[in-house]
């Protein structure tokens, strides 16, 4: 069978076979002890105008569909637009959309998890209202790879600078991510780390969660302060193609929980200088159809603790983390842990008042031995990479990238190339 | 007695330009109805980033000034304390991460006049000069004085 890009054997039982004597599940089960790959068919890259037509086509699907979700969403929008007539001088709506166009080239991969070429095209809008205390807050990606609403929050405004959010939004301990969320313009690189990728990406921390979280700041006197960042919700679950965030339109989407923080000291509060700490604890559910589940892992517990920084001195700026996960696989037969170190280290020296050169160092500590890693093959455990970014007109950035990259089962060069923007 | 004359004129000119020169000065400005008396150098920055200030219960609204190049780089370098790009981009983090407004922007000094007397709590900055000669603009307090 073949389901999602992934092979799948069913016929076992016909064969007079158990679960565990079929060759693929054999195989997938050596998967889990390092040994081998599952085989993934990667969806091609548009090749000509009738092929990219159909792709856009697909693209914009979800949107056409008078029965989708997202009618609802556009609806609550309008409402939102109209609420400033009645809510005086107060009300102040933000847009902001962030186009970016990147192509790609793999050169050396040894499997099919990733493409040799191509481009990706992505479009990234987000919507803010802002009343007296309420705020609301959607952030829709639209590109070649996906048609997703990223965040979707509603907030009240508890004093000067305590948030309560409800809805979908990116979970606190991710710092790249709620520093950049899908705003490729504002981050320097072109990638993130692995350890920050997104779930679609082969990131093995969630990232999305539905739920509560909880925003907070203190200014001292002197202009330094903290913040302070904490979500409790619904975590993603892990299915056959990786970590699927819970969704509440969708009534067959699963889900554990998940709780997270970030706690972070800012000697200038206005400033990008910080350091802190974050950390999370998760309930992934493993669905059915993800291999662990047919060898009888119910779950994974993850726990994640780091520090991290982002510091600048004149030109220079490092931009630092280090997390360790450990993770509680609880099985019928069983349950066990295994535990892992993961960091990377970003420096970015300006040049002038248009250039940034910058390079990455990603690592991790003995992924081989790690059985969950391996229900992430796109997990980039190991990078080496070294970049340019020209800012080449106001709003307006073109970056180069070269990087050596490794996962679990691949080792590869990756080249890249980027336009990105922010409007208005 | 022609060229004494004219040298002592010349001098007057040049003390009367440095005169005015040394009195550059940038200022706080409001509407003339608004309540707003005084913000802290805190919490005009505040304003700046998009956290929430507020003087009567009543959030106060920013707005830049960008009619003049030269009155932007003192208030990149008096208030926000940041270079433009540095901003910038702090504010479209920020407006990003959590939806803060970013302050409305005005090319035109009518045009953000006219704001101002609208918006009983609206802020913004402007030359001593062009606040004085504004209908309906009242001053609020010295941002920045040329040494």
């Amino acid at each position: 069978m073949v389901s999602n890009g992934f092979e799948y054997d069913i016929g076992f039982e016909e064969r007079g076979e158990s679960m565990y004597e079929s060759p693929l599940v054999v195989r997938s089960m050596r998967l889990l002890r390092g040994k081998i790959i599952r085989r993934a068919f990667m969806a091609p890259v548009p090749t000509g105008i009738s092929e990219a037509f159909v792709s856009m086509k697909n693209i914009f699907a979800p949107l056409l569909n008078p029965f989708d979700w997202k009618h609802t969403l556009a609806g609550i929008l309008l409402a939102l637009l109209a609420i400033p007539s009645q809510a005086g001088d107060e009300a102040q709506h933000e847009f902001l959309f962030f186009p970016s166009v990147e192509l790609f080239n793999n050169t050396g991969l040894e499997d099919e998890l990733f493409d040799s070429a191509g481009h990706i095209v992505s479009a990234d809008f987000m919507y803010s209202y802002s009343g007296n205390r309420f705020r609301f807050l959607g952030e829709y990606v639209l590109s070649t790879e996906e048609s997703e609403m990223e965040r979707l929050v509603a907030g009240w405004l508890f004093g000067e600078q305590t948030m309560l959010w409800v809805g979908r939004f990116h979970q606190p301990s991710k710092y790249w991510t709620t520093e950049h969320h899908h705003g490729q313009y504002l981050q320097t690189s072109i990638s993130r780390p692995g350890i920050e990728e997104w779930e679609d990406e082969g990131g093995p921390i969630p990232t999305h969660i539905t739920g509560l979280l909880l925003e907070t700041g203190h200014i001292r006197k002197d202009s330094s302060g903290y913040q302070f960042s904490a979500s409790a919700g619904f975590a993603p679950v892990l299915t056959e193609s990786g970590l699927e965030p819970f969704e509440p339109w969708n009534s067959s989407s699963d889900h554990g929980a998940a709780v997270n923080f970030r706690l972070a000291f800012l000697p200038d509060y206005f400033g990008n200088n910080q350091f802190g700490i974050l950390g999370g604890w998760s309930d992934i559910e493993i669905d059915s159809d993800n291999f662990a589940s047919q060898i009888g892992t119910e779950s994974v517990e993850q726990l994640q603790l780091g520090v991290y920084m982002n510091w600048s001195w004149e030109q220079l700026r490092i931009i630092f983390k280090v997390n360790y996960l450990e993770n509680k696989h609880i099985r019928a037969d069983g349950d066990f842990t295994d535990d892992f170190w993961s960091g990377y280290i970003q420096a970015e020296y300006a040049i002038g008042s248009y250039w940034t050169a910058y390079g990455r160092h990603e690592n991790d500590s003995g992924e081989d031995d790690m059985e969950f890693l391996r229900l992430f093959p796109k997990f980039v455990g190991h990078r080496n990479l070294f970049g340019v970014r020209w800012d080449i007109a106001t709003s307006h950035a073109l970056t180069l990238e070269i990087a050596d990259t490794e996962t679990l089962t691949s080792e590869f060069g990756q080249y890249r190339l980027q336009w990105s923007a922010v409007f208005p | 007695m022609s060229r004494l004359f004219a040298t002592s004129l010349t001098l007057s000119l040049v003390l009367c330009w440095t005169a005015v020169i040394g009195a550059e000065e940038v200022v706080l400005v409001a509407g003339e109805n608004s309540p707003i008396e005084n913000l802290s150098p805190l919490e005009l920055r505040k304003a700046y980033f998009g956290i929430v200030v507020r003087y009567d219960n009543q959030i106060i609204r920013p707005f830049r000034n960008s009619s003049d190049s030269q009155l932007n780089r003192i208030f990149l370098q008096s208030v926000v304390a940041m270079s433009e790009r540095s901003y910038e981009r702090r504010l479209f983090s920020l407006t990003l991460n959590s939806g803060r407004p970013r302050p409305e922007e005005f090319t035109d000094q009518d045009g953000l006049v006219r704001a101002l007397r609208e918006c009983p709590y609206c802020i913004s900055y402007m030359w001593r000069s062009d606040a004085e000669r504004s209908i309906g603009i009242k001053v609020i307090k010295l941002l920045w004085q040329e040494n």
